[in-house]
């Protein structure tokens, strides 16, 4: 019993790191249309920030924070909105879908060329000193990774919800045109949304990279796995992503752990298939309507 | 009378010019690396490639080897083994003398075979046991093939730390698969039987399942058996997870590319190692300082590898006393060579009948982020005598 306690808490560690990419894929989608296939590297890169800034130039753990999530919301939201997105859009999904990919693999093998293709350390940022209650043992920084994702997802979702711009970023899902014609500046909405999802990938890299090191790789995993939570949970539902995400980890971490690590990957696919095949809107995704 | 003198003089220059040209150009040998650049193992590559590289630019910069210059290049595999097989096609198109890599066996296991049909040596950075039992006579290995280090592993673990229930975590592919094998034969010669057998992947990231498992196996020792990168997340997670048990491994566990990202972590963890920048060896040394100054980083054992590599070369070929592959192929088997007619091999080495290498090796501890040595290994056979070539 306390193994499979261990195992629960290890998953819902892990996947609270996927729901946070996977909520960043459903907000992309249900303003812009977006599927982002450079979600994983935008991860990694503002991991490669916080090793600039904490680890090299050695400034204080929250100015480095600010700083990664300054350049993070610039770069990959602002940056990457306005200079591709904006273009591409307008032609369709599918050459913005090819670009992210182009993108993912542009920044991945930047950081290898340009930086390091070694696994560069990370200090930790919570205390590691492993507690024991009963048989089950877990540390400060699974406690503490699982709590500042909760409380950066229910700050997203208060922000959602109970804000104007929120309100208008749901406008901008239900309907981009009708909104349009409310007064609501789609375009900037659009560009808050890519900021915001900016600042989840920041905040997933700064909880992952001391257990996961900063390695130019680690988003190709990530970013595929939070693809899949999305789908699982819904594309068009934050909380929907956020199980995804939770049930992906929770899975994969049995899998491993009574079939084989072999398997490990092999059963959020299963899951994925069996859900698109009994319910191809995912978990908790509302059926969406395509008109021509 | 003037007009004459001034062509004469340019005849001259010109003639001059074309008499010393050839007798000056140098001939070229052809040393390509393959190696995993990008992909899983480009932390590994790395080490390989810029040891052989610099190398290469010693022995060029000391005139060569018998006056010819070696030029090098670099193919990557992207650590895929089928990619490895297409990038050794195409580098072997250039006719080269011998060829660099790859170090990573799933994809050494690939392309061994096209090298060999090419009849151009390769040295390998790998050390599956998988390798050396295909029969391949074109192949060597730059370090200790896993029936050697394992033979020598086992033995410090039974003997030397009377390690009873052992757990063993290893990764999924050629490398991990034959390491694997060789500690479960060389166990069970010793009597003993693992408490848990773990199978990993490369480039996992969470490992809390296998720690739960070796916890629930009651292991006292648990060898971790993966690429450094996974063993430095291993060890992150064990030490959270305040497992009692004592992590043990076998070079790539205390190399400082596990040390370096792994940090505090990997304090405390002990290994049998067959390179290593702290060797008690001043050749040894001197090589990490040299390499750490020119590449800002310390050496890990692949750099040792790709270093020695190359000079193990440059031994065979002197021996020979030309550029002849196949008596350098010959000259490489079953013969001794020494760091006294070659300073760059770092260490005497004995090359056996399958192209694997036999020499002194180290017990690490890795203690404040370093790994120390706590005692030299002999070689595991012998006494060896060099051989003549020529």
């Amino acid at each position: 019993m306390a193994d499979a306690v261990q195992l629960f808490i290890a998953g819902i560690s892990i996947g609270a790191i996927y729901a946070m990419a996977a909520i960043g894929f459903v907000l992309l989608w249900q303003t812009s249309n977006t599927i982002n296939f450079a979600q994983g590297e935008f991860v990694v890169v503002p991991a490669f920030a916080m090793v600039l800034f904490w680890v090299v130039f050695r400034l204080p753990f929250a100015a480095a924070v600010v700083a990664t999530l300054l350049l993070s919301t610039l770069l990959l939201g602002l940056f990457v909105k306005e200079v591709l997105v904006n273009r591409l859009l307008r032609m369709g999904v599918l050459p913005l879908v090819i670009a992210t990919i182009g993108l993912s693999l542009f920044i991945r093998y930047s950081l290898q060329q340009f930086w390091t293709p070694l696994a560069l350390p990370f200090p930790p940022i919570f205390s590691r000193t492993p507690i024991q209650v009963g048989g089950v043992v877990f540390s400060g920084e699974e406690v503490m990774n699982v709590l500042s994702a909760s409380i950066v997802i229910l700050a997203l979702q208060l922000f959602i919800s109970r804000t104007k711009l929120g309100w208008a970023m749901q406008a901008v899902a239900q309907n981009r045109t009708l909104a349009s014609v409310l007064g609501i500046n789609v375009s900037r909405l659009v560009a808050i949304t890519f900021m915001l999802n900016a600042a989840l990938t920041a905040v997933a890299a700064i909880l992952i990279a001391p257990v996961y090191l900063v390695k130019y790789d680690i988003g190709i995993g990530l970013g595929l796995k939070a693809f899949y939570a999305a789908i699982i949970g819904g594309f068009n539902q934050i909380r929907g992503a956020l199980l995804g995400g939770l049930l992906v980890g929770v899975v994969e971490t049995f899998a491993a752990a009574y079939i084989s690590s072999s398997f490990r990957d092999a059963f959020a696919l299963i899951i994925l298939i069996g859900v698109l095949l009994l319910k191809p809107e995912g978990i908790w995704g509302v059926k969406e309507e395509w008109s021509s | 009378m003037r007009r004459v003198r001034w062509i004469e003089c340019l005849l001259a220059v010109v003639l001059g010019v074309g008499m010393v040209g050839p007798a000056g150009a140098q001939t070229v040998i052809k040393l390509p690396v393959v190696a995993e650049i990008t992909g899983g193992g480009a932390a590994v590559g790395a080490m390989w490639r810029d040891a052989v590289f610099m190398a290469v630019e010693e022995i060029n910069r000391k005139g060569g080897i018998l006056g010819a210059k070696l030029e090098t290049s670099v193919q990557d595999t992207q650590t895929d083994p089928p990619t490895s097989v297409a990038v050794m096609r195409r580098v072997l198109t250039d006719k080269p003398f011998a060829v660099f890599g790859t170090v990573y066996s799933s994809s050494t296991v690939a392309n061994m075979d096209i090298a060999r049909q090419a009849g151009i040596p390769q040295f390998t950075g790998s050390e599956s046991i998988i390798i050396t039992q295909k029969g391949n006579d074109n192949i060597f290995l730059t370090s200790f093939t896993q029936d050697t280090g394992m033979a020598k592993f086992v033995r410090w673990l039974v003997e030397d730390l009377k390690a009873e229930k052992v757990a063993l975590v290893w990764v999924n592919n050629a490398f991990g698969k034959g390491g694997h094998d060789m500690i479960v034969q060389f166990m069970k010669e010793r009597g003993k039987a693992l408490v848990a057998d773990i199978s990993t992947e490369v480039q996992q990231a969470d490992f809390t399942p296998e720690l739960t498992k070796v916890r629930s196996a009651g292991a006292s020792h648990v060898i971790v058996y993966s690429h450094e990168e996974e063993d430095a997340r291993f060890m992150i997670q064990l030490r959270k997870m305040g497992l009692t048990v004592e992590p043990v491994g076998e070079t790539t566990l205390c190399t400082q590319t596990t040390i370096t990202p792994g940090g505090a972590a990997v304090n405390g963890a002990k290994c049998h190692v067959g390179l290593v920048a702290t060797a008690p060896q001043p050749s040894m040394v001197d090589f990490g300082r040299r390499f750490q100054e020119k590449f800002g980083r310390v050496p890990d054992h692949n750099a040792y590898k790709g270093y020695i590599g190359v000079h193990m070369l440059k031994a065979a070929v002197l021996r020979v006393g030309s550029w002849d592959q196949a008596k350098v192929r010959a000259c490489l088997h079953n013969n001794l060579f020494t760091t006294v007619e070659e300073p760059g091999l770092l260490m005497d080495v004995w090359v056996n009948e399958k192209g694997s290498v036999d020499r002194q090796s180290f017990i690490v501890e890795v203690k404040d982020q370093r790994p120390v040595v706590a005692k030299t290994v002999p070689m595991l056979g012998g006494p060896y005598k060099e051989r003549p070539c020529r």
